[in-house]
């Protein structure tokens, strides 16, 4: 049902999304790269030394340190539907006027995205499904959003979105008309993991703010299968730890 | 093709790291320049300075939980590989407490040019939890006291360590009460562990102090000397039966302390 809504919509709406951000630069990055074969993860470093240069991302979640942490306070605006297909992945950007406030911090809500299965291991547990909420500070300190996804009932907010994903790669999907807001593809409690780490893709940028949620959300078998159709294996392996402090929040 | 390339880059990878291990070690085995250390200060052991040098934090926790040792410096090293393994969390706990118990002991540890410690105990533990302080605050932890935290996650990879070192035993002197076993015996086979020092006169300056907070085991806490890093006494008790000592160490446990049922038989 979802995949014929899908189909539906690249047929009818075929364009290209015009937002332009460095997010959308530093996922097509200007080098070859992917997530299997010769341009996989293991050759990332060649093509973008600071993937093989430590503290990266995605990692395991484990031997948390408790700590009492801000708040993850996400204003999302409702926004149209603009998804893009890169070929690594399926975004919805986003127009500028989103935040994500964590005390004093804030930062612009640029885009989500999906990976499956998910990169993020918490323990021994996998999840089929991660979708990565991506924001920039003023600064250009950035900060990603990690929403877990496991199996269960059905995503109200996926099922308004999923039929708009463009399945082909270099194809976008502008529905002035369609409305969803980001915020409805997170849980309702927000306690989460912290660490520092970097873009889980090429080029790899160091310096990202981490934000785990612990609490997963729910999609279909059906609507995780859709996303796993478009957009196929996308998960880069789990990094080293690298000692690296990994906050166990428990908000104010 | 692309897995000649990856051998080629992976051996110089391994190269370059044994080069800078090599580098690290050396610069661990001499002072930084216009850094001299403190009349008498005692080192990390030499397998802990090298892991913490290397940048093998959790190598040095492992070491050292593997005979958690009960003196001020031996306590301020765990501490470090804690804070340095990335548990400052669980590192600030035993900070807080050599800070309160004012320990005069001089340490002294750097890696290349960084100075981690030196001076007494006491006053780089309290330099150390400054720096934790500064660290946190960066990751947006509130710096409003936390009333009481959840346990955070355990160690998937390298197993417990960094929970069987988590203090409170050695700075708390509050009385706590265990039930004694039956099977209490000087020639016991099962020891529960509870404390280890370097040497028999600080094991037996020490044991008052253990049996002040286990008012119930006075007179059956005893000594097992082990030669485990370098030569250990340890301080436990005696007991014929393997359960009873489960038992005991399950009481210690209960409240936050270290406790670990050993075999004494050759």
């Amino acid at each position: 049902m979802i995949r014929k809504h899908a189909l539906a919509a690249f047929a009818a709406i075929i364009g290209t999304a015009t937002a332009a951000s460095a997010f959308q630069d530093s996922w097509s990055f200007g080098q070859e790269w992917s997530y299997s074969g010769s341009t996989g993860p293991d050759a990332w470093s060649s093509i973008a030394p600071a993937c093989g240069a430590g503290m990266q991302s995605p990692i395991v979640i484990s031997g948390t340190e408790p700590a009492l942490m801000h708040r993850l306070e996400p204003l999302y605006n409702v926004t149209s539907v603009a998804t893009h297909n890169d070929g690594s992945t399926v975004r919805q950007n986003y127009a500028p006027g989103s935040i994500l406030r964590v005390g004093a911090k804030v930062f612009v809500l640029k885009e989500f995205h999906f990976h499956t299965p998910a990169e993020h291991q918490v323990l021994d547990r996998t999840f089929p499904l991660e979708i990565q909420f991506t924001h920039q500070a003023l600064s250009g300190e950035m900060a990603i959003v990690s929403v877990l996804v496991e199996e269960g009932g059905a995503n109200e907010a996926a099922e308004e979105l999923l039929p708009h994903l463009p399945i082909e790669t270099g194809q976008g999907v502008n529905l002035p008309n369609v409305k969803i807001n980001a915020r409805d593809f997170m849980p309702q409690e927000k306690d989460y993991f912290r660490y520092m780490g970097s873009l889980s893709h090429p080029p790899c940028t160091p310096g990202v703010n981490w934000y785990v949620l612990k609490t997963p959300i729910e999609f279909s078998a059906d609507q995780i299968k859709l996303v796993q159709g478009i957009v196929g294996t996308n998960n880069r392996p789990v990094q080293p730890r690298d000692n690296r402090i990994i906050l166990d929040a428990q908000s104010q | 093709m692309r897995s000649l390339n990856n051998s080629g880059i992976s051996a110089i990878a391994k190269g370059a790291g044994f080069a800078l291990s090599l580098l690290l070690v050396a610069a661990c085995s001499s002072a930084p320049a216009g850094t001299k250390p403190t009349a008498g200060a005692k080192r990390a052991p030499k397998p802990v300075a090298n892991a913490l040098c290397e940048g093998r934090a959790a190598d040095a926790v492992e070491i050292l939980s593997a005979e958690p040792l009960a003196s001020p410096v031996d306590q301020f090293f765990t501490a470090l590989a804690m804070e340095k393994s990335g548990h400052p969390v669980s590192a600030r706990k035993l900070y807080a407490g050599l800070m309160a118990a004012g320990s005069t002991d001089p340490v002294y540890l750097h890696c290349g040019t960084e100075l981690l410690a030196n001076g007494t105990v006491s006053s780089e533990a309290a330099r150390r939890l400054a720096l934790i302080a500064q660290n946190l605050r960066s990751l947006d932890v509130a710096s409003a006291h936390p009333q009481q935290l959840h346990e955070g996650l355990p160690t998937l990879d390298g197993g417990s360590a960094i929970s069987s070192v988590r203090p409170s035993s050695g700075f708390s002197s509050s009385p706590m009460t265990v039930y004694r076993p039956q099977s209490t015996s000087p020639l016991g086979r099962w020891f529960a562990h509870l404390e280890s020092y370097k040497t028999y006169q600080s094991a037996q300056g020490n044991k008052p102090t253990l049996e002040a907070k286990f008012p119930s085991l006075k007179g059956y806490i005893d000594q097992w000397e082990v030669n485990v890093s370098g030569g250990v006494v340890r301080l436990g008790v005696r007991l014929d039966s393997r359960d009873d000592a489960r038992r005991l160490c399950q009481q210690v446990k209960s409240n936050g302390d270290y406790c670990a049922v050993l075999d004494t038989s050759p």
